[in-house]
Parts: structure tokens; C-alpha cells; sequence
């Protein structure tokens, strides 16, 4: 290599042309060959940070492991104890249902406000910045804000709600009250995001194209179906995306408002690989269970839906 | 098949500018108007009143003599072009094409066959299945001229199409359009800033600045006949040189020499300052002109002489006193043009910058301007005296900007 780079410039022009060309395919090789060395502790780091605490975690889940030690090998063992489990079972069905209606529900509301503050009006970045509001809550404080105004004795809510004659029975007491409290206490606090991420979509849409849809006839409603949505696609599943993997892992919400009287698959999780230590080896395996179905899920949105995370070639 | 007419129309945005001032002007049945003028002259606004796009204030749009001022752009039946295309990116460009009608609940036989026709007159054929982000810039404007002309609307409008494209191809698109045009015998109201786009498309021209009406007339007309110096300055490439003079006893005294006027016109306009304007072509190399009858011949050195291989382009400037240039700069706005003066050489001319050059001028091809108001005055040949009021304006006499 050195003796190339050093060589002296040929004389006559024929007789250089061929070594330039092998010396620009070296310099190239050598390029590709300084740019590994200079990326490999940056990958050395996030194999050491990101996936190593994963495989471990993966190799203890086929091991009746405790806290303390590794366990012998016991295949598939852990994973159909947790399958079985009555409380994995009611964790997965909370997860999926508040996973889904509370993403609905922030879609359909954030779409809603991003197309309304998505105009010229007098104080527009004032509402913009109100919105955002609740979503800078950190998620313990707005929740154990919200369970104040829901406890059953100085509740705000449950004083309302029982003036009215709506229930009875403490908001924070039964599995649905609960699940209902906690999808309506994420939307408040979530939607400003959604909002966010879709009027950042809203605005790459050419003012041009709508007026264009206008002169061919087409009413607001028709503007919105057939031109604003298909092309806020791409925006509407990364935002969709993003808030499913959250709430499909949500933790300190169920734990903080709900007082461990409603499971999630990252609270059963916890309980099993923190609280009990009985359940050490069953709560390894579901964290596996969570971390997979957040791979399948991510998989679907951009394989099977063409979410573009990173960037979009439209146009 | 329309008439579209504005009249007294008033654009005004809310901090208070005034887009459009009361805006008059008739567009003949199958006609090709063009609205035309330098940036921010209320030329693409007085468009998008006409499309429905923009309120209209004051005043009103009439098409085939029907008020439509406050109907909406899908009631008043127009189709439009737009600078960018504003193709729908979703849809191929049969979608797009056919997406009018489509939401005009047209059968889909009759649809697809409408826009097969369209891509057959604009040469798509081949392209229906793709998408705009897979065609070429000339594609896509012949995708954005195919949807409007598949919905055979009242009144076509264009907003700019040529001027996303490179030079070459803007010259055959423009010529495509004028055919196309002639052809549908569609009412079409086309606005350029670019004054060839004027001058050869349209059947009649209206010049705009700072939002009023200037001048509305043929091109043809409008070169010569010029209502005053910012239309005047306007039209013409490279544009018209303007000098101080001063009329006297049947001659006029310039920067580079005195000219005889014709017999009639010095008295027509009368002793006093005024502001003559002279196009490039009325000056020649007097060793290739020989002797014109009539040509006055000046001497002047040449600052620059630029070969275009054609033609050659040579640059002087006159001694004296120069023109006010802030007075200038009001009456012909950006059309005032460089200080220096451009006179258009024959290719067969000999002439280099630097050396000391005879030059012949044509004394029928000056045209004077009222210094104070910048309206054109009568005299310096040509029949001038009609020329300060718009042929066939349809909506009162000019106004012309003080």
C-alpha cells in the first residue's frame, strides 16, 4: 500500500492510467476498510448495552432460574407456565384491549385537533403550546394526579360521577372502572403527541394539491378522504406505530394509578421478576414473550402496512 | 365554450394591501388572454378570484354573462393549472386524470374512455399506470393540462405552467399549448411573468402592475402602442431604452443627439421635457446600414459589444445629463431597465467595444412619454393617439399609475 501511494507520477500518460486505477479501487477498499475500524466500538457499545441484557435475559428464560442462580436447563418449561397462568392471561387481555382502544382513541381525537390547529387563526401557537401541555407531565405524576381525582372518598370524580347517579361503586375498585380510568387517563395524556407527529404530516401536504382537489369539485369531506388521508398515510402509521410499542408496554400507568389491581404484561414482569421471586424464571420468559410481540408488532406496521420510520420517498 | 368578465374586481388582504384594484377586463369567447407582469402585480391573484380560490371584495365575475362571484370553483365549471402541477402524488395519472369526474359521479366506461382520448391528444398513453414521482417534469405537466382539459370545463386557467421547465422544452410546451388551445377553442386566461410567453401566445395581452390594469391590447398593439413606459419597458427583450429629451421647435434634443421629429408630431406634443424610449432594433451600425432615408447618424463610444451570433447587442451610454432615476423607477417599475443603452447590431457588423462607433437611429421608431406621468404622448411615428386608451377594454377607459 505505502509503496503505491508514495510511487512517484509515472512518465507518459499511457503508462500511468492502468495503476491509477487499481490505486483509486485500493483506496476505495481502504476507505471501507478505516471507516469499519473507526464504527466498531460505537457497535461494540451498543451490542455490550442493547443486546446482551437481551440474550441473557433470552438464555435465562430456558433456565428454572432464580435470582441468585442460573438453574439447569428446562426448555419451553417457563414459557408454558406463564401461558397458563390465569394472571399472565388477564395481563395479555388488558394489554391488548387498552393497547387498542386507547391508540384508536388517540388517533381518531389527535387527527381531529391536528386538522383544527392545522389553519391560520388568531393565537394558533398558544393552542399549540396548550396541547402540548398534558403530554409533559411525566407519566407517574399526571397519573397519581388523575387517581386523586378518582379516589372513591375525595375524589373529584367519583363525587361527580356519584351525584349523577352514573355508579355506585369506587371508580378504582373493579377491573372495567379501572381499565376504562386508565385508556381515558393515556389519551389525555398521549393524544398531544399524536396530534403533534400528525400536523407535522398535515404540513408537508401541498397547499397546491388540496386547491387542485377543489377545482375538480371535491367537497371538504371529499378533500379529506381522497387526498389528505392517503397522503398523511405515512405520518398516521409511524405515529401509530410509536404509540402502539408504548402502550403495548405500558407499566407505570397501571402500576402508579391502579394500585397493582390491574396487570399489564410489563407490570406482570415486574411483579414476577422483582416482587416474587418465585415466579423469577416465569417472569424472564414473558419479558421475552413482551419483547418478541413488540418485534412482530413493529414488523407488521412496516412490512405488512409500509410504515416508512426512517424516511419517505414520495414524490 | 365562455365569456368570463371581471368587473371593478377588488382583492384585499386583511393586513390591509391591495392584491387587485378594481380590475376590469372581458375575456372573449375562445379566447387566449394572457395576464402578464413582474412579480407581486396581482396577476396570479386576479386568477385565483377568476378560479374561485381567492374572494372577491369588490366587484364581480361574470361568466357567460352570469354573476358567479360567490359561487364556489365547483359551480363556476373552470379547470386549472397549476405552477407546481399539484398532482394528486397518490394516484396514477389515469386517477388523476379522471378524478373530476369521478366525483362528478360519471360512469366509469365514460370516464376511462374520456381519459384515454386526453392522453391520446397529450401523447400519455404510455404513462397511465404510473405515478407522478416516476414521471419527468414535462410529463407531469402534460398529466396537469390532461386533467384539465379531460373535464371539458367552461374556462380554462393557467397559473405559470412553463415555468418549472428547462428553456428548451418550455419553447416546444408553449407552442403545444397554443395548438391545443386554437384546437378545444376552450375561453383560457394564462398568467406569465415572462413577456415572450405574452407576446406569443396570446390573442390579447393584459399588462398589470402593483395590482391595476396598465394596458390591454394584441401583442402586436402592445409593442408598438404602448399606453405608457412601464408597459413600454415591459415588453421586449432586451427592453427599451429610455432617455431624457426635450422637444423643440419640431426636434427632439437627446443625450446622443438631436432628431427631427415627423412633420405634425412635434406639434402634436408640443415644446417641453419629456422621456423618450427607443427599442434596440432602431439603432444600426452605419457601416452596415449605408444610408436610410431619414436615419440620423450618431457617433458614441461603445462600451461592450455582446455576439448572441444573430444578432449583436452593443452597449453605450449617453454623455450629459442622465434621467432622474427615481422618477424612472416609479413610472416603469422594474420595466426601467439598465442605465446603460443597448442598441441591436446586424451579426454582419464589425463593430468591438472600446473603439468610437457611427450608429444610425431611426427617428420613426422613437416614442415619447409624458415625464410627469409617464403616459405615452402622441408623435415620434406611428399613430399614437389611441394608444393611451386600452382597444376594446370592456371596462372603461385606463388607469394609469401616477
Amino acid at each position: 500500500m505505502t509503496s503505491v501511494a508514495t510511487r512517484p507520477d509515472a512518465p507518459g500518460g499511457d503508462v500511468a492510467a492502468a495503476p491509477r486505477r487499481r490505486r483509486m479501487t485500493r483506496a476505495r477498499r481502504e476507505e471501507r476498510r478505516t471507516a469499519l475500524a473507526m464504527l466498531s466500538p460505537a457497535v461494540a457499545v451498543i451490542v455490550a448495552v442493547a443486546f446482551l441484557p437481551v440474550l441473557y435475559t433470552i438464555y435465562l428464560s430456558f433456565h428454572d432460574a432464580t435470582v441468585t442462580r442460573t438453574g439447569g436447563w428446562v426448555g419451553f418449561d417457563n414459557y408454558s407456565g406463564a401461558l397458563r397462568d390465569e394472571v399472565f392471561r388477564t395481563a395479555l387481555a388488558n394489554t391488548v384491549i387498552f393497547t387498542v382502544v386507547s391508540v384508536a382513541l388517540e388517533l381518531a381525537l389527535g387527527l381531529a385537533i391536528a386538522v383544527g390547529i392545522n389553519r391560520a387563526f388568531r393565537g394558533r401557537g398558544l393552542v399549540r403550546t396548550a396541547v402540548l401541555v398534558p403530554w409533559a407531565f411525566p407519566v407517574v405524576v399526571s397519573a397519581l394526579m388523575w387517581r386523586l381525582m378518582l379516589q372513591d372518598q375525595v375524589g373529584i370524580i367519583t363525587y361527580v360521577v356519584q351525584e349523577l347517579g352514573i355508579t355506585d361503586s369506587p371508580i378504582l375498585g373493579d377491573r372495567w372502572p379501572l381499565m376504562i380510568a386508565a385508556i381515558l387517563v393515556d389519551v389525555w395524556k398521549t393524544t398531544p403527541f399524536m396530534a403533534l407527529l400528525l400536523l407535522a404530516g398535515l404540513q408537508t401536504i401541498p397547499r397546491d394539491v388540496l386547491e387542485a382537489a377543489e377545482m375538480d369539485g371535491a367537497t371538504a369531506w371529499q378533500r379529506f378522504r381522497d387526498v389528505t388521508l392517503p397522503l398523511l398515510r405515512p405520518a398516521i402509521l409511524v405515529a401509530v406505530l410509536f404509540r402502539t410499542l408504548e402502550a403495548w408496554s405500558v407499566y407505570d400507568l397501571f402500576w402508579v394509578m391502579t394500585d397493582r389491581r390491574l396487570d399489564s404484561l410489563s407490570t406482570y414482569v415486574y411483579e414476577g421478576v422483582r416482587v416474587s421471586q418465585l415466579q423469577f424464571a416465569t417472569g424472564t420468559a414473558a419479558a421475552v414473550l413482551v419483547f418478541i410481540s413488540s418485534i412482530v408488532i413493529a414488523l407488521v406496521f412496516i412490512k405488512g402496512f409500509g410504515a416508512k420510520t426512517l424516511q419517505e420517498d414520495e414524490r | 365554450m365562455a365569456t368570463v368578465e371581471l368587473r371593478e374586481a377588488t382583492k384585499r388582504y386583511r393586513d390591509g394591501t391591495v392584491a387587485v384594484r378594481r380590475l376590469s377586463l372581458e375575456v372573449r369567447d375562445g379566447e387566449l388572454m394572457i395576464l402578464v407582469g413582474p412579480s407581486g402585480c396581482g396577476k396570479t391573484t386576479a386568477l385565483r378570484m377568476i378560479a374561485g380560490l381567492e374572494e372577491i371584495d369588490e366587484g364581480d365575475l361574470l361568466i357567460d354573462g352570469e354573476v358567479v362571484t360567490e359561487l364556489t370553483p365547483k359551480q363556476r365549471d373552470i379547470a386549472m393549472v397549476f405552477q407546481s402541477y399539484a398532482l394528486y402524488p397518490h394516484m396514477r395519472v389515469a386517477e388523476n386524470m379522471g378524478f373530476a369526474l369521478k366525483l362528478a359521479g360519471v360512469a366509469r366506461e365514460e370516464i376511462d374512455r374520456r381519459v384515454l382520448e386526453a392522453a391520446r391528444v397529450l401523447d400519455l398513453e404510455g404513462l397511465l399506470h404510473r405515478k407522478p414521482g416516476e414521471l419527468s417534469g414535462g410529463q407531469r405537466q402534460r398529466v396537469a393540462i390532461g386533467r384539465a382539459i379531460v373535464r371539458d370545463p367552461r374556462v380554462f386557467l393557467m397559473d405559470e405552467p412553463l415555468s418549472n421547465l428547462d428553456a428548451k422544452l418550455r419553447v416546444q410546451m408553449r407552442a403545444e399549448i397554443a395548438q391545443l388551445q386554437r384546437r378545444l377553442g376552450t375561453t383560457t386566461v394564462y398568467v406569465t411573468h415572462d413577456q415572450t410567453e405574452a407576446m406569443t401566445l396570446g390573442h390579447r395581452v393584459a399588462v398589470m402592475r402593483d395590482g391595476v390594469l396598465q394596458q390591454l391590447a394584441t401583442p402586436a398593439e402592445l409593442y408598438e402602442q404602448h399606453a405608457n413606459l412601464f408597459v413600454a419597458g415591459f415588453l421586449g427583450s432586451p427592453g427599451m431604452n429610455l432617455l431624457p429629451g426635450r422637444v423643440e421647435r419640431g426636434h427632439l434634443h437627446l443625450p446622443i443627439g438631436d432628431v427631427p421629429l415627423p412633420p405634425g408630431a412635434g406639434a402634436a406634443v408640443g415644446d417641453g421635457p419629456v422621456i423618450a424610449g427607443i427599442r434596440p432594433e432602431h439603432f444600426e451600425d452605419a457601416a452596415v446600414a449605408g444610408d436610410r432615408p431619414g436615419a440620423v447618424r450618431i457617433r458614441t463610444r461603445l462600451d461592450l459589444v455582446e455576439s448572441l451570433g444573430r444578432e449583436r447587442f452593443a452597449h453605450f451610454h449617453a454623455e450629459g445629463e442622465g434621467l432622474d432615476h427615481d422618477r424612472l423607477a416609479r413610472l416603469a417599475g422594474e420595466a426601467a431597465g439598465p442605465r446603460t443603452i443597448v442598441a441591436r447590431l446586424d451579426a454582419a457588423s464589425r463593430l468591438r467595444g472600446g473603439e468610437v462607433a457611427e450608429l444610425t437611429l431611426s427617428p420613426g421608431g422613437i416614442r415619447l412619454f409624458d415625464p410627469e406621468t409617464g403616459e405615452r404622448l402622441a408623435g415620434g411615428g406611428g399613430s399614437g393617439a389611441g394608444a393611451a386608451h386600452a382597444p376594446d377594454a370592456g371596462g372603461g377607459p385606463m388607469r394609469l399609475t401616477a
